[in-house]
């Protein structure tokens, strides 16, 4: 037994991959794109290494490499060696094409045999006219010898593995869930074996349940070494957490700090790894202040001659703006590119309080009664003649409340109707029933009854109109890439005939970039949205959402699209304008950490139902409906200690046109009992703290002892 | 900040953007030529007003000048020096030979061939006339020759090797009469019947029961007693008696005649040889008796009949006169004379049409500056001429007029031209002789002209030959503007079509583009952004249009339309909107799903907001780069149109150039300069307006190639 330990270990530690002073440049018009700078790697035989940055860091640069898939503008320095044979150097680029051809044929062979990917948003990236099972055999057709039933055999074994229902191999892309989809490229790159699997950004875009899913399939795959080693790139500092042995942490093409899990989240000695890990919040920390870091990154065309963080640094001195720091061994395994890294004091992760506690008024200014949105579903031509309509019960029956100058979160997966809640709010759709009340300073007005060509009502629309506004999830797309940032700004001004005077539109425009800390206002004016970082970008669409001093806000999950560096500066901002201009913001996002961080109250939605809602501590903290505990307890902790356990929910989300009769969650729950299929669960109060379940609290405990037992 | 301020400074930053758009599109190869073929096409535009020739380009033909040249149809090339020719046709079909005298003897020239025969032997021939008579022994009409040299005269009969005219080999047969001292020969040819009931002596040989057609030849002979007139008498290749004359009548003067012509239709009473002697004309009868003595005031140089009064006898004939510097009409009823034309200048020759009622129809009168006077009327000069030479001479048959002179050049008027016209061409022949008219049965019994120079015999046609080219050409050479492209195959100006094509097709180009982008725009808009029942209405209708095929729709519009050029550019732009319509419905639809469309709605824009500021400005590029194409497009169109004659413009334009194309395929290669600068200049016009809208892309998406 001990011998074949020290087997193990020695396996551990041989090096299967190994990264000498990669550098990758892009030469493009504007001028050489740095993509990486001197990257010194090494990846042993069934070690996970996490790679982990922000976007335009180079993390995929550095996969891409790996697989030799560059563009080929691509100009590569330095050296990659698989298996002690080195594939790629650097005197590659200048080969004669003959030779590049052998190496391409080579490259074939090595890729997915030897080192496989499952590529960012690879989940979109099936063919939607083949089946799965079509699209996964090619992989054995092109690189084995394999006969059909041997394929066959082996396609049920791949698929198991990545736990997925070998049914799915006869679906159609469009038929599986994002995770499903997600699952069936994992298949496909653990289909031959291979000893590397790289796995870019592997749960973007997923759920939070299905996020975590994946991370423990992941692990288990890990664990069983059916992955052998994997490389796991990601910007989530919750993802990595869970899965690598060794971290690296990019900054600008550039490692900053590398070591393993431990040595980076708890003992970093690295100013970029401490603040990154600062910037992002959890739900361990509540509500304690993040800060972000502030600045964006250097331009990769022109980056400075020191180092890469100066700007944004808060320990930076002189030197680092003169020269570039080395890394330096910090520990055993562990590396930090900073001069100051043995004097930097270890990231705590527990800074300052969240400050003083805000005093939210207590009068409402939005108020929905039973309200529902249904979209009708009437694709096709078949639909002239159906006898029934189907809906999506998109909002069903929904109350809620907003107070003056909260901020209420709303969360929930994607298809649980969050979105369109907060769209027929604004009367960006039309409800199918119910009201909406405005309580404004003129009045209330409800929105349901107000119709664009009904004249008596025009002043109540305009006033309501003036009073609303939205801030989208996707800066790159809400605004106009042909409109400057005053023409976006001003918009509202314009539509609103609020003033004709262009000195005054100009004092409002700048006044409002001012408010969304866009300083000085004459620097951005006259720029197009191009020329903005996103993070830019979001205070621009915020600025015009506050150019009119609007009461109200709904926005839609504002901070996906932004770096993680960056939500942390916006959520903050918004915080603030809540609190200086009276601000009631509703708060849509599935990111459950940022939510709790900025919201007063929290309303958790389920397939267009509301099931549990109340202050954002009792929330959090003290979950009732089985919905909300499962999905906190799926968000993952920024700690390398954090263990989700099991995930107490079943399957995914699923539409919302074939209702459940009873419980909406019925179907994946797993308290469920006979009561809960066909009867409408009540509504409870706890505290002022509101869930809509059959079972109170210990009743679930009950019944989840009661079945562990069975079991 | 003012007001002012303010607007100064969006203007800047809007120049600075437009600097920014133009720098990229220029920076791109595309953009850049496209630019350049345009930039080149505006000027060429601009200049053509200048540089066009003619702007009634597609009416406008190029003049075909004095461009004939003599055209010789034949030259033969006798062993002797000719001294003179003469011809004379016996039948319908014309002369075959042309006899020629030489010092040897008498030639003659077979006027199909060329060849050369020598018929006769004779020493120093220096008079010959050839002359058509009936010989009754073989009951037919013949040709015949009379010759003479110092001592001799030699009358002589062709006759064929195969009895037929024209084949075979000719040989000449005849008597040989003594003459002495003959400063003058002549014949009166055929002679009809009326002649004969004349005679006032008695032929006892003649059969009078025969046809009976006399010939007379006279002799003018000089001894020291004075001048005789001595009449032969010919029948039958015989003269009457032992080589005498029938008379020998001394005239009355003692001047040497200059001129002499017989008139067989005769003047009451009698058919007459007319002599000229100094101021006097005298009128001989057939037997010998001087029945017309007129005195003029000048000395005569000529005496000219014209020719129909020679065949038939008219109160109107009269004799015609050229003095030094007059001409006189003498009417020999009654010896009256009349002075029908007076000039300062010397006259050098006159001549006439046939004057078959009347005056003649014209009268030309020769004088010494290089002039030709016609005359329609006595004393009415109807046109005055200018010609290159001084003119001694004038042959003329079927009111063709052969102008000539001693050095050997020849005018040819035709008959048409007389009155209006110019000679159509000229010929200078070192040593030419007089030129003979004849009716050529090699032309099929047109007339041909021979000359003889040195030892050649030359038959020339009378219709010369035309120098003007025949169209397409690269060189016209009529009219007195140069035509760098020649002419189409209408004798058009090529370059004036080509140079106002120009205005033409960019007008077409622009208003099309023009009118598509407005249509497209505001069916796009309506389209695309809202939905309903109007909307779908529009969004079938350009599907229909844009389902129908292009091509023949719009040759059955165009036909129905007619050839107006507002009526052309209304059909493509009526036709074509659909395709750039539908590029901006897609745009519009997939923009009206953007979140900004969204977070317009949500500031309370309006949807005029909306369209203006969202949809427009992000359609913009795209409809530069739609205009772009299809303003090539629509001269495309145009072109194809016009290639194949469907829609005929009353303006030029390239693609009507190329209709020729199409109506002949090989004109493509025989006639480069016609068809190459349309093509060069569709294509050019068409790709400049690809690349530009290339060149625009850089544009619309300018991150392309950049770094991402």
């Amino acid at each position: 037994m001990i011998e074949a330990e020290d087997v193990e270990v020695k396996e551990i530690n041989k090096p299967l991959l190994k990264i000498e002073n990669l550098s990758v440049n892009f030469k493009t018009f504007e001028g050489m794109v740095h993509a990486l700078t001197n990257i010194n790697l090494t990846l042993s035989e069934g070690e996970t290494l996490g790679i982990l940055g922000e976007s335009g860091s180079g993390k995929s640069t550095i996969a891409m490499s790996i697989m030799s898939l560059l563009a080929s503008n691509a100009i590569i320095e330095g050296s990659i060696s698989f298996k002690d044979k080195t594939y790629i150097s650097g005197k590659n680029n200048k080969i004669s094409r003959k030779s590049k051809k052998i190496l391409d044929e080579n490259m074939r062979n090595m890729r997915w045999k030897n080192i496989s990917m499952v590529f960012q948003g690879a989940m979109n990236s099936f063919n939607p006219v083949y089946t799965v099972r079509k699209q996964i055999a090619e992989v054995f057709k092109i690189h084995t010898d394999y006969t059909d039933d041997e394929i066959n055999k082996k396609l049920i074994e791949t698929v198991k593995l990545a736990g997925l229902n070998p049914s799915v191999l006869d679906a159609y892309p469009h038929e599986l869930s994002g995770g499903m989809k997600q699952r069936a490229v994992m298949a496909m790159a653990l289909a031959l074996k291979p000893d590397i699997v790289i796995a870019d950004e592997p749960t973007t875009g997923l759920d939070v349940i299905t996020q975590a899913e994946i991370i423990s399939q992941l692990k288990k795959l890990k664990q069983e070494n059916k992955i052998k080693s994997l490389i796991i790139i990601s910007h989530d500092i919750g993802v990595i957490s869970q899965l690598a042995d060794h971290i690296v942490v990019l900054y600008a093409g550039k490692i900053m700090e590398y070591g393993t899990s431990r040595d980076i989240y708890i003992n970093s000695k690295n100013p970029y790894s401490i603040e990154l890990l600062k910037s992002y919040p959890s739900i361990k920390n509540g509500k304690k202040h993040v800060n972000g870091i502030p600045g964006t990154l250097p331009d990769p065309i022109n980056l400075p001659k020191g180092c890469r963080f100066y700007e944004r640094c808060y320990f930076a001195k002189d030197v680092c703006q003169q020269s570039d720091p080395e890394p330096k061994k910090v520990g055993p395994d562990h590396y930090s590119a900073c001069f100051f890294a043995d004097s930097l004091e270890p990231n705590k992760l527990s800074p300052q309080k969240y400050d003083e506690k805000y005093i939210v008024s207590d009068k409402n200014i939005v108020e929905t009664k039973d309200l529902r949105k249904y979209f009708d579903l009437k694709a096709g031509a078949g639909s002239l003649f159906a006898k029934s309509h189907r809906f999506v019960r998109a909002v069903d029956d929904v109350n809620i409340y907003l107070r003056k100058s909260e901020i209420l979160g709303i969360v929930g997966e994607s298809g649980s109707g969050k979105t369109t809640l907060g769209r027929t709010l604004i009367k960006l759709y039309d409800a199918t029933s119910g009201n909406i009340y405005y309580h404004l300073d003129k009045g209330t007005i409800d929105i349901t009854k107000l119709n664009r060509k009904n004249k008596v009502a025009e002043e109540e629309y305009k006033e309501f109109k003036r009073n609303i506004q939205m801030i989208f999830q996707d800066p790159y797309d809400s605004l106009n890439p042909k409109m400057t940032v005053f023409d976006i700004v001003s918009e509202p001004i314009i539509a609103h005939k609020a003033t004709n005077n262009p000195e005054e539109m100009m004092d409002m425009v700048s006044e409002s970039l001012k408010k969304v800390n866009l300083n000085p206002p004459g620097n951005y004016l006259y720029r197009f949205p191009y020329e903005l970082s996103g993070g830019e970008k979001q205070r621009v669409a915020t600025a015009r959402a506050l150019v009119l001093k609007t009461k109200f806000i709904i926005a839609d999950e504002p901070t996906s699209m932004l770096d993680v560096s960056l939500r942390a500066g916006f959520m903050n901002m918004l915080n603030n304008i809540r609190k200086t201009d009276e601000l009631s913001v509703i708060y849509i996002s599935h990111d459950i950490a940022s939510v709790y961080y900025l919201s007063d109250r929290i309303a958790v939605m389920y397939l267009g139902v509301i099931v549990e809602y109340g202050n954002a501590d009792d929330i959090i903290q003290n979950p009732l409906h089985p919905y909300t505990k499962a999905l906190i307890r799926a968000v993952p902790l920024p700690t390398p200690d954090w263990d989700p356990g099991d995930i107490e929910i079943i399957g995914e989300i699923g539409n919302a046109i074939n209702v459940e009769k009873g419980c909406r969650f019925y179907s994946r729950c797993i308290y469920h009992q006979k009561i809960c299929k066909d009867n409408k669960p009540p509504l409870k109060e706890v505290n002022g703290h509101f869930y809509v379940c059959h079972f109170s609290e210990d009743e679930l405990l009950r019944i989840k002892n009661e079945s562990k037992g069975q079991s | 900040m003012d007001k002012k301020s303010y607007r100064k400074e969006k203007l800047n930053f809007r120049l600075y953007n437009l600097k920014k758009s133009w720098k990229l599109f220029y920076n791109s190869k595309y953009g850049k030529i496209g630019f350049y073929i345009l930039i080149i096409f505006v000027i060429l535009t601009l200049i053509s007003p200048l540089v066009i020739q003619h702007n009634d380009a597609l009416t406008y033909i190029a003049p075909e000048g004095e461009f004939t040249v003599a055209n010789r149809e034949l030259s033969s090339n006798l062993s002797a020096i000719s001294s003179g020719i003469s011809t004379s046709s016996c039948s319908a079909s014309g002369a075959y030979i042309i006899y020629a005298s030489s010092s040897s003897g008498i030639y003659g020239v077979n006027v199909y061939n060329g060849t050369t025969y020598k018929l006769y032997s004779m020493n120093d021939v220096n008079n010959i006339t050839a002359f058509t008579a009936y010989d009754s022994a073989e009951t037919g009409v013949y040709t015949y020759v009379m010759a003479s040299n110092p001592s001799e005269l030699f009358i002589g009969k062709t006759t064929w090797s195969s009895r037929i005219e024209g084949t075979g080999t000719p040989s000449l047969h005849g008597t040989l009469i003594p003459v002495k001292d003959a400063i003058g020969i002549f014949t009166s040819g055929f002679t009809d019947h009326s002649i004969e009931t004349n005679l006032e002596y008695d032929l006892n040989y003649i059969d009078y029961s025969l046809g009976y057609y006399p010939v007379y030849i006279y002799t003018i002979t000089h001894n020291a007693t004075g001048y005789y007139l001595n009449e032969y008498y010919m029948y039958d290749l015989l003269h009457t008696s032992n080589n005498n004359p029938e008379f020998s009548e001394k005239l009355p003067y003692n001047i040497k005649p200059t001129s002499y012509e017989f008139d067989a239709a005769g003047f009451t009473p009698s058919a007459q040889a007319f002599i000229s002697q100094g101021d006097h004309v005298l009128g001989y009868t057939t037997s010998g008796k001087l029945i017309t003595n007129a005195t003029l005031s000048q000395s005569i140089n000529k005496i000219y009949i014209p020719s129909d009064y020679k065949s038939s006898n008219n109160s109107y004939n009269r004799i015609l006169a050229e003095g030094n510097t007059s001409v006189y009409s003498i009417n020999p009823f009654n010896n009256t004379i009349s002075t029908i034309f007076n000039t300062k200048n010397t006259i050098t020759t006159i001549s006439s049409t046939a004057g078959a009622s009347g005056f003649p129809s014209y009268l030309m009168v020769g004088i010494s500056n290089k002039t030709v006077y016609v005359l329609n009327h006595p004393n009415s000069i109807l046109r005055t001429m200018k010609l290159p030479v001084d003119i001694t001479g004038i042959y003329v048959y079927s009111n063709n007029f052969m102008l000539y002179n001693n050095n050997g050049d020849y005018l040819f008027i035709p008959a048409d031209d007389v009155s209006s016209g110019t000679y159509v061409w000229t010929l200078n022949l070192t040593d030419g002789s007089s030129p003979f008219f004849f009716s050529n049965p090699h032309e099929g019994g047109r007339e041909s002209i021979a000359v003889s120079y040195g030892h050649y015999v030359s038959i020339y046609s009378t219709s010369g030959n035309d120098l003007n080219p025949m169209p397409p050409t690269l060189k016209p050479v009529g009219g007195n503007s140069v035509l760098p492209l020649g002419t189409t195959d209408y004798g058009n100006d090529v370059w004036s079509q080509f140079i106002g094509s120009f205005y033409t097709d960019i007008e077409i180009g622009l208003t099309v583009g023009i009118g598509i982008l407005i249509i497209s725009l505001v069916m796009g808009m309506l389209i695309g952004y809202f939905a309903g029942i109007v909307s779908s209405g529009f969004e079938t209708l350009a599907l229909a249009i844009y389902l129908i095929p292009n091509l023949p729709l719009l040759i059955v519009v165009a036909a129905i339309v007619g050839p107006s050029l507002i009526g052309i550019i209304l059909v493509l732009t009526l036709l074509s909107w659909p395709f750039a319509s539908f590029t901006l419905i897609g745009i519009v639809r997939s923009l009206k799903s953007r979140a900004f469309v969204d977070a317009a709605k949500v500031s309370g824009a309006s949807t005029f907001q909306i369209l203006k500021n969202h949809m427009l400005k992000n359609v913009t590029p795209i409809l530069v780069y739609l205009t772009a194409i299809n303003i090539g497009g629509a001269v495309a169109a145009v072109s194809t149109l016009q290639v194949l004659g469907i829609a005929p413009l009353t303006v030029p334009t390239w693609g009507g150039m190329l209709d020729g194309f199409y109506s002949d395929a090989f004109a493509l290669a025989l006639a480069p300069w016609w068809f190459a600068p349309p093509i060069i200049a569709i294509t050019l016009f068409i790709l400049a307006f690809i690349f530009v809208s290339r060149g625009m892309d850089n544009v619309v998406n300018p991150r392309v190639g950049g770094h991402r």
